[in-house]
């Protein structure tokens, strides 16, 4: 082996490590709030985390010194862990929802400890309700549900704005020649240079004049700011990828202005599009600090997540299931556009 | 059919850069008419102009004798082929054709008839299912041309449309356009730089340069009766040799041509009234003939064989020359021959101006 190989399998395996540890230090976060959504209370708390949510558990039902005594087996340190006694089955019950996720009546449980006039313990296994802490997420947090269903408008309008507004400048800024054009179109980047607190604060008092304030419109403007931004940017080198004769050639043949956009522009520039609108919904969708000042009653999916830590029903489980299920939309979405972000045309490229 | 009439038809770029300065032209009906010049003289601007993608800075363009200097490109009923060929990348070969039809609201089956046929004028038919960039750049320009005729325009456009390719398939297709020209029998004007291009399609030419119009006329007349200097060192290849004489006395067969190692007596009326000055002969490379007791001296000093026939560079005195030569005559490298320029078949031109004398 010559020492050329030799060097190319050494770049090579280089790169594959960079490759594993960017994919781990993705991967890694992301796994652990997934499965960080699942675990019961119990687990949660645990130290260290556990790697896996358990599915079942097995329970011991005893006699204890007051009433019954509820135990589950720790695999880790293969014992039962006492947890409770108590001969009230409505409390036995709320407490193995709660912190165990476990379903069980006051009724099934009597039923079971029933059994220990003729024994001294009853094992059980117990399936655990998986998707427990997502029910409780949206039963517990303040209305997470219209709180998404506003989430969802909000990104929308935020979309629908930043692509008509930033989409125009952007083929404006490719397609015109005028005085100060350079100027403007960097002058555009000013707005990105201040952070968005620095905009909510001032925005509270000119949305509540004009009666946004605590809306999902508001909201939007306040997002569209920094996304028309980056979508003209990025329409305007979409826009100028594409040749212009290729319009000339449409309005040779037949077509009007307007024509020639809807059906030779426009279909052009749907990956930058779709890649810009990416953007505006991230940032739309993702976005805490301002929704937090811009809103009161009506907050949105990300405020509401984050409630869910540091309000009074401040759980990780939880959070990582409202985590969840707000990273659900964004994968739908990322989804939906992938395949218009991949369809480039030819030499037209982003 | 149709015919385009251009009035002092003027194109000023930002206030400033004059590309087109006030053109007079006449398309005749169903003539392939080519705009051709060097780099930068504005036949682009002028073909544009012609399409309404650019605006008319003065004077008028009339097609059909309407003057179409307000309406826009979709009503001028032109159709277009491009440099760079401007087939839309995300429609089918089909699709591009059926395009201006389509727009046109003609019926579905007619449309599919129409492309049909203009695929196999164009020898496309069985790439319709493609995608632009599954097509090479000759097939490309083959699908620019049958976009084109597909529409019947009453004027066609052609901006450079060989360009791009390469040099073989660049004369195939030139014979495709011309055949597609007679069965069409459209008015077309085609713009080019490549001079050989334009002879070989034109039915007449014109020869621009820097914004004007320096002559016009079918590919026989630019070539043989070139108006000035420029064009006949424009037109053909090798173009027109140019040697600087002095013109002497009129004698009994003529006046007597003095230079560096030349002396021979040329009948040309357009002489008179140079007596005594500097005049520039222009002689094309097949009107010289080599001959045992001809006038000139010259030696051979490179020779390029063509097939049909040789090029060969002659030194007269300082002066080079070169001459087109049947490959039967044999010569050497730095061999001395004699020479003679065909009676009638060279010109003179004026030094300073270089207008041709004999105009
Ligand atoms: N958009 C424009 N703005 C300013 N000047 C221009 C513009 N387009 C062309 N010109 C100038 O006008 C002149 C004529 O240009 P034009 O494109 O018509 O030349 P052309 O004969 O087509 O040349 P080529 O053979 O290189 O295509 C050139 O000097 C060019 O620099
Ligand atoms: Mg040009």
């Amino acid at each position: 082996m010559n020492l050329k190989s030799m060097k190319k399998k050494a770049n090579l395996a280089t790169i594959y490590i960079i490759s594993v540890a960017i994919i781990f230090t993705i991967l890694i976060p992301v796994y652990f709030i997934f499965s960080i959504s699942f675990l019961s209370t119990r687990e949660a708390y645990q130290y260290p985390l556990p790697l896996f949510p358990e599915l079942r558990s097995k329970i011991k039902l005893e006699n204890g010194e007051r009433g019954v005594l509820l135990s589950i087996y720790d695999k880790r340190n293969d014992e039962y862990e006492t947890l409770l006694d108590t001969t009230d089955f409505k409390k036995m019950s709320t407490y193995m929802r709660v912190n165990l996720s476990l379903n069980y009546t006051p009724e099934e449980l009597e039923e079971k400890s029933k059994l220990l006039l003729t024994q001294t313990q009853v094992v059980f296994k117990a399936g655990k309700d998986v998707m427990h802490n997502y029910k409780t997420f949206f039963q517990v947090t303040r209305d997470a549900v219209p709180a998404l269903i506003r989430s969802i408008q909000i990104a929308i309008i935020t979309i629908l704005i930043s692509l008509s507004i930033g989409g125009t400048a952007g083929y404006t800024l490719a397609r015109y020649q005028f005085k100060g054009k350079h100027t403007l179109k960097f002058s555009i980047l000013f707005v990105r240079m201040f952070p968005g607190v620095a905009i909510a604060m001032p925005m509270v008092i000119i949305l509540a004049n004009m009666g946004l304030y605590d809306q999902p419109l508001g909201l939007s403007l306040v997002y569209s700011i920094g996304s028309i931004a980056l979508t003209t940017w990025i329409t305007t080198s979409i826009f100028l990828g594409i040749p212009v004769e290729l319009e000339e050639a449409a309005q040779v043949f037949g077509a009007t202005k307007l024509r020639t956009f809807i059906n030779i522009t426009l279909p052009l520039a749907l990956p930058g599009l779709a890649a810009s609108s990416m953007y505006a919904f991230l940032g739309a969708w993702n976005e805490t600090i301002s929704a937090l000042i811009l809103t009161q009653f009506k907050p949105t999916f990300a405020v509401v997540v984050y409630q869910a830590l540091y309000g009074s029903t401040g759980q990780v489980n939880l959070t990582a299931a409202g985590g969840i299920c707000m990273a659900i939309p964004t994968l739908i979405f990322t989804f939906i556009i992938r395949k218009y972000i991949n369809q480039m045309w030819g030499d037209v490229s982003v | 059919m149709a015919t385009v009439e251009l009035k002092r038809l003027k194109k000023v770029y930002d206030r400033k850069v004059e590309a087109v300065k006030g053109i007079d032209l006449m398309v005749r009906d169903g003539e392939f008419l080519v705009l051709l010049g060097p780099s930068g003289c504005g036949k682009t601007t002028t073909m544009r102009m012609i399409a309404g993608l650019e605006e008319i800075t003065e004077g008028e363009v009339l097609i059909d004798g309407i003057s179409v200097g307000e309406l826009p490109p979709r009503k001028r009923n032109v159709s277009m082929i491009f440099q760079n060929y401007a087939v839309w990348p995300h429609m089918t070969v089909f699709e591009n054709i059926a395009y201006a039809l389509k727009i046109k609201k003609m019926d579905k089956r007619e449309v599919e008839e129409r492309v049909k046929e203009v695929a196999n004028l164009s020898g496309i038919e069985s790439l319709l299912d493609r995608y632009p960039d599954q097509l090479s750049g000759g097939q490309q320009q083959r699908v620019a041309v049958a976009r084109a005729i597909a529409v019947r325009p009453k004027v066609f456009l052609m901006d450079e449309p060989l360009s791009n390719l390469d040099a073989k398939l660049r004369v195939q297709m030139r014979t495709d356009l011309k055949e597609i020209h007679r069965s069409t029998g459209a008015t077309t004007v085609f713009v080019t730089h490549d001079q050989s291009e334009a002879m070989s399609l034109a039915d007449r030419i014109v020869i621009m340069k820097d914004g004007a119009i320096i002559q016009t006329g079918t590919p026989d007349e630019v070539y043989h009766n070139s108006v000035n200097r420029f064009v006949a060192d424009f037109i053909g290849t090798p173009p027109t040799n140019f040697l600087s004489v002095s013109v002497g006395e009129k004698e009994e067969e003529g006046y007597r041509l003095k230079g560096d190692h030349l002396d021979f007596v040329a009948n040309h009326s357009s002489l008179a009234g140079f007596e005594g000055k500097e005049v520039l002969l222009g002689v094309r490379p097949e009107d010289i003939d080599i001959l045992e007791e001809a006038p000139i001296e010259a030696v051979c000093r490179l020779i390029e064989p063509q097939g049909s026939h040789n090029i060969v560079s002659a030194q007269i005195g300082e002066q080079r020359m070169k001459l087109s030569v049947n490959p039967d005559i044999d010569l050497k490298i730095d061999q001395p021959f004699r020479l003679v320029f065909k009676p009638g078949q060279y010109h003179f031109f004026d030094p300073e101006t270089g207008e041709r004398l004999d105009k």
